[in-house]
């Protein structure tokens, strides 16, 4: 047996193992751990009962890092300053910017007007000249909560918007021919440099001020406003621009018409925008607490930090996006370790097509992905064994680097969806190799993952599916041994019922023989108010003389449990776990967690 | 150990029942007026360059649960404007359409990022007005307000075939 492969399974099975009997003094641990449990559950009441007491009376707002549903306060309107400049020959910018984020103002076409909407501004200091060398009769003026700018656009000139942050540049380039502003007539303005220059100069500083002057007073207000969220629960998220692309909106002139856009042409709105800025990552926190008590002789009742998992995304455009998870967590030798579990370049041109290209969480089954190091998503406190995590005993390779791409099948019923990945697949070649292979792979033959699943629309909540994984395993020493692993599930979730239904089927061919491996877990929950009762059944059994994952033999069993959420992003689980093991006693588990995002 | 788990069972039954629950929000008073009366009717709106007339309920689950992110008729991206808590519009929609209450919805889409399904999560906006005006801005934007607050910068989509006001409307607040 390949000793690489046995080493992970063998470090769980080695805990199992332990388990000949009860320890002696138990009684007296399980009677200090429901005081010390009374103390926490009447701890976590009080905390649930203040934050609901402190829960604001106003909820969320057009905000962006606002996620749907969580609470944030409503942002008190922008402070907006407008410029008026003439570069370059035959273009004029008109400059806008704010104290805070200008990602949803708006543009249109009136007539031969092009007008500029900005929602809950009001409009300071504008310097915005009436005429133009691209338009005519231009204002700005203050609409109830907006600011309203208006341009009567000459024939020909061309509108392209470019912005960032805080910031818009509205520029009109007028057709060269049509342009009033001769050279004699530039030379002309130029007649005395210097003295513009020093009153432009004068202007510009005195409008940087006031725009320093407003951010400031926007910080003091936004400290002021995280001081006062401190004890709610955020979580931040990309709420993302609302407008697609940047279009350039074409003055109604005859000969520029046809390039205008649809919208345009139609006398529909049309939302202009462009994201010049860097990208920034938005983090969302999972972490969990435990409480683990077991009769397994030898193992003590410990308290243990969980996994602090900080996922992030950021848009890079609109069809690319990164998708990465860190996981910081203490080993059994209390020394904390860190890991990029995930780490992803995604790009996304419609429903029908999502690459993904570095280290991915393969898609076997459904809980893998569902459910990985956010421990808060799933109802119970433990993984099934099934999809226990390889460096944890599991067999399954849950990990992957290399590509993933999934999406909707064109024209397929039932919302049927595709999976296909490709990557190094798992270690085995020495016992120091860790089980993901990150960096370099053993062989030079890649791990393979094909699956479909469905999403019928007619019934919200069921999803089914199933997958086919092949790779070829190359421990050192041995003969290649090809792996394939079967995985199939009928899961249904909605706000009352969960029922989880996966089995897996894993085949090693060795030395002309072939060993299965079978493993399956159904698991049922229903909501009563705060509280989610369920029940699990898992079974997994590895043949006595499978050539790599031996070790783990045959487990199977009972979970009853029940989370209770303290609070919409906090959640108490509790979870007693009966485990039959082959040629070893049953083992008893306690299980409590407190899982929670933030 | 079965000691143990019974006293757990009794400590964790007496905490539930004596914990209070955070509840989706009550409705504000705005929307009592509305039920006091007639029923009012949801009425699901777009932008008016969306050549889309029609959806049917599930289609119009599949876009606000971001099933599908992208319009079929070439607008690009699906822009789903929800009204912020409290609202009783909001309550329909989750009944109706989401099947979720307000911790279903924020999990819902916490667990769509997760699993790398999409960045979009509904924008918020606190009134009709706002709602009627996002989407009148945005070209791929949907959303809903009651059926007597939409106006002509906006157009209504039949659910199943039919407009709010039809027997057999189900959009119902």
């Amino acid at each position: 047996m390949p000793a690489a492969l046995r080493r992970l399974p063998a470090l769980a099975a080695a805990r199992w193992e332990r388990a000949a009997a009860p320890a002696n003094g138990m009684e007296h641990t399980f009677r200090r751990t429901a005081l010390l449990l009374l103390c926490l559950l009447l701890a976590a009441r009080a905390v649930a009962a203040q934050a609901a007491a402190d829960q604001p009376a106003v909820l969320n707002a057009d905000a962006p890092g606002a996620i749907a549903g969580a609470p944030t306060r409503r942002l008190p309107k922008r402070i907006v300053l407008l410029r008026t400049s003439e570069a370059r020959p035959a273009e004029t910018r008109v400059t806008v910017s704010a104290d805070s984020p200008l990602d949803d103002y708006a543009v249109r076409r009136e007539g031969g007007r092009l007008i500029v909407e900005i929602p809950w501004a009001s409009v300071r200091s504008p310097q915005l000249s009436a005429e133009g060398r691209a338009f005519t009769g231009a204002r700005a003026e203050q609409d109830g909560d907006s600011v309203r700018l208006s341009f009567a656009l000459r024939p020909g000139t061309n509108v392209r918007l470019a912005g960032g942050f805080n910031r818009v540049e509205i520029i009109f380039t007028a057709a060269a021919a049509l342009v009033p502003h001769d050279a004699t007539e530039t030379q002309g303005t130029n007649v005395e440099p210097r003295a513009q220059g020093g009153a432009g100069e004068a202007e510009e500083l005195r409008q940087m001020r006031a725009q320093i002057a407003a951010l400031e007073a926007r910080v003091r207000e936004l400290e002021d406003r995280r001081q006062a969220a401190a004890q709610t629960p955020s979580t931040p998220a990309a709420v993302e621009s609302a407008a697609a692309t940047a279009q350039p909106v074409v003055a109604p002139a005859q000969p520029a018409a046809a390039a205008a856009p649809p919208a345009a042409q139609s006398g529909a709105h049309t939302h202009v925008e462009d994201h010049h800025g860097a990208p920034t990552i938005q983090f969302q926190g999972f972490a969990d607490v435990n409480l683990r008590a077991s009769d397994e002789k030898g193992s003590h009742t410990s308290f243990a930090l969980g996994q602090l998992d900080l996922f992030m995304t950021s848009r890079l455009s609109e069809k690319f996006n990164v998708l990465g998870e860190l996981i910081v967590e203490a080993n059994e030798r209390n020394e904390f370790t860190f890991e990029i579990h995930r780490l992803l370049l995604q790009y996304a041109p419609n429903d029908y097509f999502h690459l993904g290209a570095g280290r991915y969480h393969t898609g076997i089954g459904y809980y893998n992905t569902a459910y990985h190091h956010g421990l808060w998503f799933q109802t119970a406190a433990t993984r099934p064994f099934i999809f226990a995590f390889e460096g944890k005993g599991g067999i399954l390779p849950l990990h992957n680097v290399g590509l993933t791409a999934t999406g909707r099948v064109p024209g397929a019923p039932f919302g049927l969806h595709y999976v296909a990945e490709v990557g190094n697949g798992r270690a085995s070649r020495s016992t120091l190799d860790s089980a993901v292979q990150t960096a370099v792979d053993e062989n030079n033959r890649k791990a393979f993952n094909l699956g479909l699943f469905a999403r019928p629309r007619s019934t919200p909540g069921l999803q089914a599916g199933f997958s086919v994984y092949r790779d070829r395993l190359t421990p050192q020493g041995f003969s290649p041994i090809p792996q394939t692993i079967s995985a199939g599930y009928v899961v249904f979730q909605n706000a009352r019922y969960e029922s989880l239904n996966e089995f897996v089927l894993m085949r090693l061919a060795s030395g002309g023989r072939v060993f299965n491996t079978s493993g399956f877990y159904t698991q049922f929950a229903r909501q009563f108010g705060g509280a989610r009762p369920f029940f699990r059944y898992q079974y997994t059994n590895v043949p006595h003389d499978n050539p790599v994952f031996a070790d783990v033999g045959r487990r199977n069993g009972p979970s009853f449990g029940v989370r209770y959420d303290l609070t919409d992003f906090a959640a108490f689980k509790a979870q007693l776990d009966h485990t039959s093991r082959r040629s070893l006693s049953s083992l008893n588990e306690l299980f409590l967690q407190l899982a929670f995002t933030f | 150990m079965k000691r143990a788990a019974a006293l757990l069972a009794l400590l964790l039954t007496l905490a539930a029942a004596a914990t209070p629950h955070n509840t989706p929000a009550s409705a504000p008073p705005r929307g009592a007026s509305a039920q006091a009366g007639a029923p009012q009717e949801l009425a699901i709106i777009v932008n008016k360059s969306n050549p889309t007339d029609n959806l049917s309920l599930s289609e119009l689950r599949e876009y606000f649960l971001a099933e599908r992110g992208h319009w079929p008729n070439g607008l690009g991206k699906v822009r789903v404007v929800m009204l912020e808590p409290g609202n009783p519009e909001r309550d329909a929609v989750l009944r109706l359409i989401y099947d979720m209450n307000e911790k279903g919805f924020t999990s819902y889409f916490l667990g769509k990022k997760f699993r790398g399904e999409t960045l979009e999560e509904p924008r918020q906006q606190s009134s009709p007005p706002d709602v009627i005006k996002f989407i009148s801005y945005v070209s791929g934007a949907i959303g809903y307000v009651a059926a007597g607050e939409v106006d002509a910068s906006v157009k209504v989509v039949r659910v199943d075939g039919l407009a709010p006001g039809d027997p057999g409307y189900k959009l119902r607040l």
